[in-house]
């Protein structure tokens, strides 16, 4: 519906203290899977993430679950995150964890967008490290996504 | 002539005083003031103004004859039509599906029963991108975001004890499958006993539109632009009174009003020379067009409303040497959403209704209006039954309806509107340089504003500039709770049936006939639609169509472009 489109924004609305955004190397691999098209509230993530001091990586869409994990795997990403509003992602996120678990990795997912209250717990359960549903702060996916362990450090160390 | 200018001098020297002795102290007392620096959604250099005075008619070289003039007249910036009827001012639409057929069969009895004068048809996304809810594409996103609907026998379901002519239109937005949405609503005629003079269809069928902004596209940019026309040929042969295309500022939307409406205008002028090309004369089909706008806030608005009018009845006139005034007199549809938020979701009503009243202030003709729950879910029945009290409200209550063009002469308004017009003819002029919506949207240019601006807007509310009640300021602690739709988890199934069902129903061996006969139009210039319809009659379904389109036209590809 076009509604969602500009909802979709609304995740990223509550204050952001911008200039004052502490740098901050992680990488992340941001997704919209399946057919879902509605992109903005995904590329003006992308850029809040790029400007909080992210590397990012966007897929574009039509991603399957084999896509989304095998970019993961090539870009040696931090975090993969799912941008779902079309009411999909009880189908998607599952698959995409599954694929995961098969190619023997375990990279944190986030996932956001339009999400009923009752999906969240159920997306935990299949492994999903946090859920932003509509109207979230996009401020605290940021500090989520901070305080994460960084991979890379972690595989050097 | 010179009683003027002196009238205009002692305006600004008594403006000059006012400044000075009244405004001055008044401003020192208020403190430094927010800037408007953007109107509404659109983006402007200037900062608005304090106050506007006839200088600023004068600064525009405003004309009433030359810039306004009547409603039902050149250049019908007050509107297509000499009057409306204040009992039904505008068409009251509502955008509604989801589910299987059945589902959606019974909200459409619901909302027309409650008051709705067309119902504009919601399918789901595998619908609108060519696959039947038997494609390995559509698990998981079948029924979810509107209905599903592969056959004719489901177009039969859906309007199951509602004749086509009960309703003052009917649409569907169908962008990427103008063709087989179109053939659908005539064949859905036939069943139910009706010619399509006897019905009318609005169709968004803006190809362009997805590829710019909305990403449903599944074939390359160029046929499908062709498919797209194809529709508006065949309802110009046929002489029909239907939408054939609503050229779509709305989606575009984040880049700002004034580009959104550029890029409708651009989207428009290649679909337009594509079918004048084919050797139509314009009057043979402009009037099948329509300007899907957007502009909530209520001077942008109204403002830009009547400056895309006024551009419209030029281009037509000027540029296509359209003779016929139904050529120049464009119709506008409108949808509003508003800066619809999930905190304290009830705000959102009064946000709707505001875009909504601008619309009706501004004459717009076909309005609908987004359920103030829509962001979480698909709308509730209670909700979708306030999109539509909100338009009856509007149309009933107020005063609105009983003068056409109310804001016309207004200093601020007509200045606005001159303004919004030349920024619009400005990023026009840059589309075109670039050679025209195609290129443009290959290379990036639409996807970039929209984020571009998109991320003006988002930085506007992060830091507070831009105010957005109930989020970035008077937030709660315990947000609201409301109840929301839910979705029978059984739909997926149940389509699986139904299409295999027909499937062993049908004449097979018509169907594939009639594909090979889609397949081999596709492959020149002849209008795609008769065979697509003869294939819907036939009871093909809409993924077996598309699967030939692909065959035939190739699958898009997501470039870099579509990513920015």
């Amino acid at each position: 519906m076009y509604g969602v489109m500009f909802l979709a924004l609304l995740s990223s609305l509550k204050a952001i203290a911008y200039k004052e955004a502490q740098m901050d190397t992680k990488k992340v691999l941001m997704t919209k899977m399946g057919l879902d098209g509605h992109d903005f509230g995904v590329k003006i993530l992308c850029q809040m993430y790029r400007n909080a001091g992210f590397e990012v990586v966007y897929t574009g869409q039509r991603q399957t679950a084999e896509m989304v994990v095998a970019a993961a795997i090539e870009e040696d990403v931090d975090v993969i995150g799912i941008s779902t509003l079309s009411g999909a992602h009880m189908h998607s996120v599952p698959l995409t964890m599954e694929e995961q678990k098969k190619q023997n990795i375990d990279i944190p997912v986030i996932v956001g967008g339009t999400i009923p209250p009752a999906d969240v717990e159920k997306l935990k359960k299949v492994g999903v490290a946090e859920v932003f549903p509509t109207g979230t702060d996009a401020n605290m996916s940021i500090e989520f996504i901070k305080k994460l362990p960084n991979r890379k450090s972690l595989k050097r160390g | 002539m010179l009683e003027n200018k002196k009238k205009l001098d002692e305006i600004k020297s008594k403006k000059d005083n006012w400044e000075q002795e009244l405004l001055t102290p008044a401003l020192e007392k208020v403190g430094p003031k927010r800037q408007q620096g953007v109107v509404g959604i659109g983006h402007l250099e200037d900062p608005v103004k304090e106050i506007y005075t006839p200088l600023d008619l004068e600064e525009i070289d405003f004309d009433y004859l030359k810039d306004v003039g009547f409603p039902g007249e050149y250049p019908f910036v007050r509107g297509s039509e000499p009057t409306k009827d204040p009992g039904n001012p505008w068409i009251n639409r509502v955008y509604a599906g989801s589910g299987t057929p059945e589902d959606s069969n019974k909200r459409f009895k619901f909302l027309l029963k409650e008051g709705a004068e067309e119902i504009v048809v919601a399918a789901d996304l595998p619908t609108q991108i060519g696959y039947d809810a038997d494609h390995s594409m559509s698990v998981g996103e079948v029924g979810t975001v509107g209905v599903s609907l592969s056959t004719l026998r489901d177009w039969e379901i859906l309007f199951d004890g509602i004749p086509l002519n009960s309703m003052k239109r009917v649409g569907i937005l169908g962008n990427t499958i103008g063709p087989i949405a179109f053939a659908f609503f005539i064949a859905l005629g036939e069943k139910q006993g009706l010619s399509p003079d006897e019905y009318v269809v609005h169709l968004q069928n803006d190809a362009l539109k997805e590829y710019g902004a909305r990403n449903t596209q599944f074939i390359p940019i160029r046929p499908a632009v062709r498919l797209a026309t194809d529709v508006v040929r065949y309802c110009a042969e046929k002489r029909m009174n239907w939408n054939a295309i609503n050229a779509c500022a709305a989606h575009y939307g984040g880049a700002g009003t004034t580009a959104a409406h550029a890029f409708a205008f651009a989207a428009a002028i290649t679909y337009i020379d594509y079918i004048v090309d084919k050797g139509l004369h314009i009057d043979d089909f402009a009037y099948l067009f329509n300007i899907f706008t957007i502009g909530e806030t209520t001077f942008t608005g109204v403002s830009v409303i009547r400056a895309v009018r006024k551009i419209w009845a030029r281009m037509m006139k000027e540029r296509y040497g359209a003779k016929d005034p139904r050529s120049m007199a464009i119709k506008m549809t409108a949808y509003t959403v508003a800066e619809a938020s999930a905190q304290q979701p009830l705000n959102n009503i009064v946000r709707i209704a505001l875009g909504t009243q601008t619309y009706a202030l501004a004459g717009v003709d076909y309005i609908f209006n987004a359920s103030y729950d829509e962001g979480l879910s698909i709308p509730t029945e209670e909700a979708a039954r306030v999109c539509i009290r909100t338009q009856q409200i509007l149309a009933k209550e107020t005063e609105i309806p009983f003068v056409i063009d109310p804001f016309a002469g207004s200093y601020f308004v007509e200045s606005l509107t001159a303004k919004l017009e030349k920024d619009i003819l400005h990023y026009l002029e840059e589309i075109e340089e670039m050679g025209g919506a195609i290129d443009a949207i290959e290379g990036g240019y639409f996807q970039k504003k929209v984020v571009e601006q998109g991320m003006n807007r988002t930085i506007g509310y992060a830091t507070g500039d831009k105010p957005h009640v109930g989020v970035n300021c008077h937030a709660v602690d315990q947000e609201p709770q409301i109840p929301l739709f839910t979705q029978d988890s059984g739909v997926a199934k149940k389509r699986l049936e139904s299409i295999k069902k027909i499937k062993q129903e049908r004449d097979n061996t018509k169907v594939t006939q009639c594909l090979n006969k889609v397949r081999q139009v596709a492959q020149t210039d002849e209008n795609i639609v008769p065979a697509v319809l003869d294939a819907v009659r036939a009871y093909a379904t809409l993924g077996e169509i598309c699967d030939v389109w692909r065959d035939v036209f190739g699958t898009f590809e997501f470039t870099k472009s579509y990513s920015i």
